[in-house]
């Protein structure tokens, strides 16, 4: 089997690759396609958290879907999985889709440091593990993804000083180059793709040494993760989109027009617009996941347009409920009192298996109750809003 | 006047007590014998009603002191019921609320009026009496309600206190049945107490056959009394309850008690184990259970029980759910549905041995499983004996 192969699809206007235009891509690995505009599906130990592959069936019918499995929350399943030797989605009960390894949980709040040299420490709930290159590629082996993120120092945030920017580029640039010689050795993860993980910070110049540092690889690489941009994986909505948008902007021109362009952590749905309008492709499920830890769901009306190469999104305001004030414009919190006798869904357009069945009185009696049910419920709804969500992306720019 | 509930005996095993029937209620025509899972606040842990009705659940039971206190009332009318309100189309049976105060709630005390409680969210003080009760669970609208009993705990000593609660537990029978505002919907059903006092369980079974009802519950049982006194009572009790009655022993759940329980016949069962027991990491299967926390599952690749055709089985490893249980939610869901799904089969295996007249030979097959070297436990086979099944 070839490994996973990413191409764009959007015509290019006049022959020219635009690099900060949004595009339609194609990510295919076997009997696979995932199209883009897409996000992966964040997973905690090996599954959607609160959802089964039953369910996941339900929520997503086409099998078309790319897990992303964070390091830290399945380092433990090395040993069985080296007896096991079908590679961690078979494990985890997920063999038929697509999957992603990557080094950090963004949907947590990851304290930073404790690294050494050239060995990351991989933050698991039962402690810091150091791993080098070499254990890295290890574990790849016996993961065996369809597509990994090189080993890499990504504990940067807003907060972080130039030095330690400078530093995580260096041995992350390094890492890259080890982790590439390994992957050619290796017989195994001929299949696997590569992802680049650029990083650098919010400084500009960083930036860009990173990335023309690893598109000097581009021939061996399938994308690049725009990494680095935070710690806090439970406060990303609070990074403002002027703060961002720009150095992406300026970073994607130094990295080449044809690849997958990633980025992970809980954006909001406007941020993810501009990110598309930027030339992403590529997210993960994370704000629908943190949507739900915090008992609330996805329900912001948009109307997409496609104007000037670029897609506008209108979000009709919602009158904030005086309860709600503390919550932002594209969810509701369904343990707010308000919702104790709404005999209606979630969101009345919505058709998830939530919404055609249960009201938002039943939910909020779930979650109030402390039953599991409840955020079962909202996971659904969740992730089928954000599913169409994208699908709706899709579709503008298909016209 | 229509019944509220139909009770058609298809097939009777022609050795034991054992019988299988079609019990028509409102909501849905459940095949008995039954067990119904536990959806104490209005749903049954980490499944979906879809789930349920996947794996052939046909009724269901909510706890009225819980859905009492939460959501309340006011909000059920509201809702037009608990079946509207969770999304659950099929049968659904409640009971009285007064077991639960009595086992949940230190504070409870118990006089002829009803049962004094304090609410656990506000601490305030209420009566919970029999009519109260049946207002509740008519507003709840389940296919099945209970009438409010004295609970004693079954181990009591105190003679003179089960007599009580046994001469009490009848007149709020009638309390019950008079309160009762849907009785073309809703089925009470007494409940057969006496603790384990063969002339009290007796007068209490032959107090109630002279009420008007379309079944009956055993109650008072499975509080710790030794397993003897267990398998006499139920079959006293089931002697004595017509036959073209369904029979419902409370609280029963483990394999092994079902299975005799429809020997001595009985009907409808429930029991919070499966759904709790998964929730501890323990999955059912065949052989008895296994705790898949146990580090010996770490590389076993195997489903949690070969040929299950459980949702869970047929994707996940015991290997797998070894390394999320107890810490992921999601496995939760994993082993709910597969201990659920087990006691459907085990039902269900049970259902269609009757019809083909092989009941016996299946509680041989089952009790091998269990007991491969034999070693039955005393009170089977003396339970077994008393309905002419001999384990060999
Ligand atoms: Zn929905
Ligand atoms: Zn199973």
């Amino acid at each position: 089997m070839e490994q996973a192969r990413f191409s764009v699809v959007t015509d290019r206007p006049n022959g020219i690759p635009h690099t900060n235009r949004p595009r339609l891509g194609s990510l295919k690995h076997s009997n696979s396609q995932v199209d883009t505009p897409a996000f992966m599906f964040y997973t905690k130990c090996g599954s959607v958290p609160y959802i089964s592959r039953e369910l996941f069936e339900k929520i997503v019918p086409d099998d078309q879907a790319l897990f992303n499995f964070p390091l830290p929350t399945c380092l433990s399943f090395l040993q069985p999985l080296k007896e096991f030797k079908r590679g961690l989605n078979s494990f985890v009960g997920l063999e038929k889709y697509l999957s992603c390894c990557s080094i950090t949980d963004y949907a947590v709040d990851t304290p930073q440091g404790y690294n050494k040299k050239d060995c990351v420490a991989i933050k698991t709930k039962s402690g810091n593990q150091l791993i080098n290159h070499e254990k890295y590629m290890d574990i790849i082996e016996v993961f065996k993804p369809t597509m990994y993120v090189t080993l890499s120092i990504s504990d940067i945030n807003l907060n972080s000083s130039l030095s330690s920017i400078e530093k995580s580029v260096n041995i992350s640039n390094r890492l890259f180059k080890s982790c590439l010689e390994r992957h050619h050795q290796s017989e195994v993860l001929k299949q696997s793709g590569v992802i680049a993980p650029i990083q650098g910070g919010y400084n500009v110049q960083e930036r860009i040494r990173s990335a023309t540092f690893l598109s000097e690889y581009h021939d061996d690489v399938l994308g690049f993760l725009f990494d680095g941009f935070f710690t806090d994986g439970t406060i990303v909505e609070e990074i403002p989109s002027d703060l961002i948008v720009p150095i992406i902007n300026k970073t994607m021109e130094f990295i080449p027009y044809d690849k997958m362009k990633i980025i992970f952590g809980a954006w909001t749905p406007s941020l993810i617009i501009d990110l598309i309008n930027s030339g992403m492709d590529m997210f993960d499920s994370c704000l629908p996941c943190i949507t739900t830890e915090r008992n609330s769901a996805l329900i912001f009306d948009y109307n997409l347009k496609y104007k000037n190469e670029s897609i506008i999104m209108d979000v009709s305001h919602r009158k904030t409920d005086k309860m709600n004030d503390n919550l932002n414009e594209y969810e509701i919190c369904l343990t707010d009192k308000c919702h104790f006798e709404k005999f209606v869904p979630i969101k009345d357009s919505c058709t998830c298996l939530t919404c055609k069945k249960h009201t938002r009185s039943y939910i909020h009696h779930l979650l109030v109750s402390n039953e599991l049910l409840g955020s079962i419920l909202l996971t659904i709804h969740n992730l089928h809003y954000f599913n169409q969500f994208f699908k709706d992306i899709r579709e503008v720019l298909m016209k | 006047m229509e019944k509220a509930l139909q009770f058609d005996v298809i097939a009777s095993c022609t050795t034991s007590k054992a019988r299988t029937s079609l019990m028509k209620l409102p909501h849905y025509t459940v095949e008995t014998p039954v067990f119904m899972p536990v959806g104490t606040k209005g749903s049954v842990k980490s499944v979906l009603p879809e789930q349920l009705e996947d794996m052939n659940c046909q009724i269901i039971l909510g706890n009225t002191y819980h859905l009492g206190l939460r959501p309340g009332v006011e909000l059920l009318k509201k809702a037009k019921g608990l079946h509207n309100f969770m999304g659950w189309k099929r049968a659904l049976l409640t009971d009285s609320g007064g077991f639960q105060m009595v086992s949940l709630l230190h504070m409870a005390e118990i006089n002829e009026q009803g049962v004094n409680f304090e609410s656990p969210y506000d601490g305030t003080k209420s009566l919970l009496t029999p009519e109260k009760s049946i207002q509740i669970q008519n507003a709840i609208g389940a296919d099945i309600i209970m009438q409010l009993d004295d609970v004693v705990p079954t181990t009591s000593k105190d003679n003179e206190r089960m007599e009580e609660a046994t001469h009490r537990t009848t007149r709020w029978l009638d309390r019950c049945l008079s309160a009762h505002e849907r009785p073309t919907e809703q089925n009470i059903f007494p409940i057969v107490q006496g603790g384990l006092i063969e002339n009290l369980r007796k007068l209490s079974a032959n107090l109630h056959l002279e009420r008007k009802v379309n079944g009956y519950a055993i109650g008072g049982l499975v509080g710790g009394e030794d397993k003897e006194d267990f398998w006499k009572m139920v079959i006293l009790s089931t002697n004595l309850l017509p036959c073209d009655k369904p029979k419902y022993v409370m609280g029963v759940g483990f394999a092994v008690d079902l299975v005799i329980c429809c020997a001595l016949g009985a009907d409808m069962f429930d029991c919070v184990f499966p759904t709790r027991t998964a929730r501890f990491g323990c999955a059912l299967i065949s052989s008895g259970q296994i705790s898949l926390r146990h580090n010996k599952f770490r590389m076993d690749f195997r489903p949690i029980e070969k040929n299950c055709r459980c949702s869970t089985c047929k994707t996940y490893t015991r290997a797998y759910i070894h390394q999320i249980v107890c810490t992921e939610a999601v496995s939760c869901s994993l082993l709910s549905i597969h201990n659920l799904h087990y006691q459907m089969q085990l039902m269900k295996g049970i259902r269609e041995s009757i019809k083909v007249n092989k009941f016996p030979e299946f509680v041989q097959e089952f009790m091998t499983n269990i007991y491969p070297d034999k070693s039955y436990p005393q009170w089977c086979l003396d339970a077994l004996q008393s309905v002419n099944i001999e384990l060999k």
